[in-house]
């Protein structure tokens, strides 16, 4: 599997996959993560897929979505390390899995070109409807986060970590920034992303659709394309003293959040053993965190461990009893500690290794995971699942071992109950 | 062995159905050229299935929760958990409990026989004593816990609390951290041999295999009880019509209010069937769906965002229509659902629209046959609603306006149930 090369800077991805019943491509945008401009480009896939110049109106776009089978087509944003992500989609049922001879597959890429393209958009703004809808929903979701405890304490933590950088900001960029959005300056982002964003389009399905990686070429003609460089990510120095942080609301159960760093960062290759250790240290329910702080101290339903590869950090998460976090926070640190001394076993390393293995094979089996499986990778040559394969299968427990000891405790998060009680309205 | 292929034409796929002499349920539906396999070994065990009338015949009332609690015990046998055995193999495994099944599953890419010989093992062999209780107390005492925080879990178990006034679908599955200390092994024992009696039992595979050799090797493997039960009815109380309150509100640490909203129906104590089931689902589309008048002047008018949803949630002898969301005016929301409900009673549905939504409705069902979750997930849903997968996407293209209209009558006032989580900040003010 190789990339093709379309353009400056675009890139074409062929998956072949004779599995599906659909056809799945995705456009994805890739642009240096920035705090001037991480939340106005982050609201421009909201807003070019709520509608287009063929449909201005955003219910008359659902229609035709629907008539077309329910196509799924639509926007989204992320960030990758220091790399902003912005991700068009259409995901279609192709044309011999329905009743009737219509070409819907070809229609909704169509549409998907049309979004990215051929925007909505009057003297050089985006319309001020489309761009105050969109901005609302993105400026309730920013204030709905609290909402899960869980997410919520994820995104303090990381904001803690990261307060100097963009990385640090949510996905969408910050409230004030999203809020003082304009169809102007929307418009402004949306020139210079296509300008110059590293594009690189995957279609996972039976067949390439005849010429669609030179209709994207074409659409582009009408751009100045000068590429953005895209960087690796730069890692954290760890603070010296470790940052604690507790906020009191209205729970019943404790949130607590470790976030640990190292200085490794970059491709599959040289985070692989990273991966296999923040597995085993808290992956699946053969973890030490599973095996121990859940089950043997019946500590938490949930303790798991994340690791991030492209900004180098790993989080650990539970919800936990108030009286019990300092013991569970304890207990997070001797599995490390254990692990750092040696105390694992062959066995240990092989249950990860084997369970890595089985959900990766699994991948081919979901466009949906291929597709990010593939854009999460800022590479030359895109690894595959099978790739990623043979790398972590030669990780060793001196790896692991090693991996343990490159991280540091960083920043500890806490969402703690105030020290009032719950109460029931019950009105009627 | 009697194998039945279930086929359609209309979609072109076929599974494989046996039942084995001791009731249980077996369906197997072969997905060439792909790398996984998914597999639920489930009882038609739920959360509803709180109470039962013994050989005396009284009523045995049980502790809320238990269903769940007996799902976390399973996973622990006399020699070993079943995530140490799965950790030899690399399989994913793992299992809930909802309000009308238990199903333990797992999926994998290899090494499928040794998974499901697992499977077969585990669910066959409970083991429960007084100390593996005490400690499992603990973790889902935390489960609960973590619920509690849920404003989504809470505003959706308030709302069934005001619809139903008896029904046990409006027990929470976890229980409480109270009803769930008087769990013992023993009670576990009763209602595992009770409810776990392979006649109300069913496994659904869907992967690459060969359907001969997984039906033998399910028949040599399958641990048979020395004493089956062969009555696995559990009793629910009576339940009125009308609803129990229309209007329930709590406070919690939420930035906007959360709002749901029910409807009980004439059939809100009833389990649909397939026809009941798509023209409801495609009614909820045209109601309220991206494409649907209401969801445009909702969003323009900022009374909903993209929190907005709605399900026909439906099960084993409950179907209540809901729509959940975030809004500065939930009452305001009700109206327009309600007010456009009648508008499409007096004025007709309009065709364009119907036609839309029904052709969604087949595009994104028929692309569940893709992943074998989503395949096992749909056998499971027709196993326990006693219903034909099939005949459910027959439904999808013989539906019409008409059958869909008759869906209208539920969405009224007097049916209405409004639950609202309101941000906790208030409190002060």
């Amino acid at each position: 599997m190789k990339y093709v090369n379309i353009a400056n800077g675009v890139k074409g991805l062929f998956i072949e996959n004779n599995r599906f019943s659909t056809t799945h491509i995705s456009v994805n945008l890739y642009l240096p993560l920035k705090n001037e401009t991480i939340a106005v480009n982050a609201l421009l896939p909201y807003v070019l897929s709520s509608c287009c110049k063929e449909y201005p109106d955003f219910s008359a776009l659902n229609l035709r979505l629907s008539e077309l089978y329910g196509a799924d087509v639509g926007g989204i944003a992320d960030k990758i390390g220091d790399t902003q992500l912005l991700k068009f989609f259409s995901f279609c049922v192709e044309d011999d899995a329905i009743p009737e001879a219509v070409p819907v597959a070809e229609q909704a890429c169509d549409l998907l070109f049309s979004m990215i393209f051929e925007p909505s958009t009057k003297n050089g703004s985006f319309l001020d409807a489309d761009v105050e809808r969109e901005r609302r929903l993105t400026l309730e979701k920013i204030e709905g986060i609290i909402n899960d405890k869980r997410a919520y304490a994820i995104s303090r933590i990381t904001k803690e970590m990261y307060k100097d950088e963009a990385f640090g900001q949510l996905k969408t960029g910050s409230y004030d920034a999203v809020a003082a959005t304009t169809g102007k300056s929307l418009f402004a982002a949306w020139q210079e992303v296509i300008s110059t964003a590293e594009i690189v389009i995957q279609v996972i399905g039976k067949k390439l659709p005849d010429g669609l990686f030179n209709r994207l070429a074409e659409k582009l003609q009408g751009f100045e394309r000068r590429v953005a460089e895209i960087k690796t990510a730069t890692p954290k120095k760890p603070n010296a003293t470790v940052n604690r942080i507790e906020e009191k609301m209205d729970v019943s159960q404790g949130k607590l959040v470790m976030g640990f760093c190292t200085d490794v960062v970059g491709g599959d290759k040289e985070t692989a053993f990273l991966a296999v250790f923040a597995d085993l240290f808290g992956g699946g329910p053969y973890s030490k965190l599973f095996k121990n702080v859940r089950e043997k101290y019946s500590l938490c339903y949930y303790c798991a461990a994340r690791p991030n590869r492209s900004k180098g950090f790993m989080l650990v998460d539970c919800g936990v009893e108030p009286k019990n976090a300092e013991r569970a926070e304890a207990e997070i640190l001797n599995q490390l500690e254990d692990i750092k001394k040696g105390d694992l076993t062959a066995e240990d390393l092989a249950a990860s290794i084997r369970s890595l293995k089985d959900s990766l094979i699994c991948l081919n089996d979901s466009q949906a995971a291929l597709d990010n499986w593939y854009s999460m990778r800022i590479s030359d040559d895109p690894v595959s699942p099978e790739d990623y394969i043979s790398i972590i299968e030669k990780v060793t427990i001196e790896d692991v071992i090693k991996a343990a000891g490159l991280y540091t405790l960083d920043t500890v998060y806490k969402i703690m109950p105030l020290a009032k009680s719950r109460e029931s309205e019950g009105e009627n | 062995m009697n194998k039945q292929i279930v086929k359609s034409a209309l979609i072109n796929k076929e599974y494989i159905v046996n039942e084995h002499p001791s009731g249980l349920k077996i369906m197997l539906y072969p997905m060439k050229g792909f790398s996984s396999n998914y597999a639920i070994f489930g009882t038609k065990y739920g959360a509803v299935d709180n109470a039962y009338v013994n050989e005396k015949g009284e009523t045995v009332n049980l502790p809320e929760g238990i269903a769940h609690f007996l799902e976390h015990k399973l996973f622990e046998s006399e020699d070993g958990d079943a995530f140490a055995k799965y950790a030899k193999t690399g399989a994913y495994s793992n299992a809930y409990t909802s309000f009308d099944r238990t199903c333990y599953l797992f999926s994998c890419s290899n090494r499928f026989y040794d998974n499901l010989k697992i499977l077969l093992d585990f669910v066959r062999s409970p083991y429960f004593t007084e100390a593996t209780v005490n400690k499992e107390q603990g973790i889902i005492g935390q489960e609960i816990r973590m619920y509690d925080d849920m404003p989504g879990w809470v505003v959706m178990f308030n709302m069934l609390a005001g619809i139903f006034h008896n029904h046990p679908v409006k027990i929470d599955i976890a229980g409480t951290v109270e009803s769930i200390a008087k769990i013992t092994y023993n009670t576990l024992y009763d209602c595992y041999n009770r409810f776990y009696d392979l006649s109300n039992m069913f496994i659904a595979l869907a992967g690459d295999f060969n359907t001969d050799e997984v039906l033998d090797f399910i028949y040599n493997n399958l641990k048979l009880p020395e004493n089956p039960v062969k009555d696995s009815s559990s009793v629910f109380p009576n339940e009125p019509k009308g609803v129990k309150e229309h209007f329930v509100s709590c406070k919690l640490d939420v930035a906007k209010p959360l709002f749901c909203l029910g409807f009980k129906g004439e059939n809100a104590a009833e389990t649909p069937n397939e026809m009941q089931i798509v023209s409801m689902e495609i009614l909820l589309k045209m109601l309220a769906g991206s494409a649907s008048p209401l969801y445009k002047e909702l969003l323009q008018s900022s009374l909903v965002n993209e929190e907005f949803s709605f399900e026909y949630f439906n099960g084993r002898g409950f179907a209540v229509p809901i729509f959940e969301g975030e809004s500065d005016n939930p009452q305001r929301v009700m109206e327009l659902i309600l007010s456009k409900a009648q508008e499409y009673r007096e004025k007709g549905l309009d065709e364009r629209l119907f036609e839309a939504v029904r052709r969604e409705l087949y595009g994104r069902s028929i692309r569940r046959f893709d992943v074998a979750e989503s395949v096992v997930s749909m056998l499971t849903d027709a196993t326990v609603l006693g219903y034909d997968l099939f005949k459910y996407f027959e439904a999808i293209t013989t539906v019409t306006p008409a059958d869909v209209a008759e869906q209208l009558s539920v969405f009224l006032a007097e049916n209405a149930v409004l639950s609202v989580v309101n941000p906790a900040s208030d409190k002060e003010a």
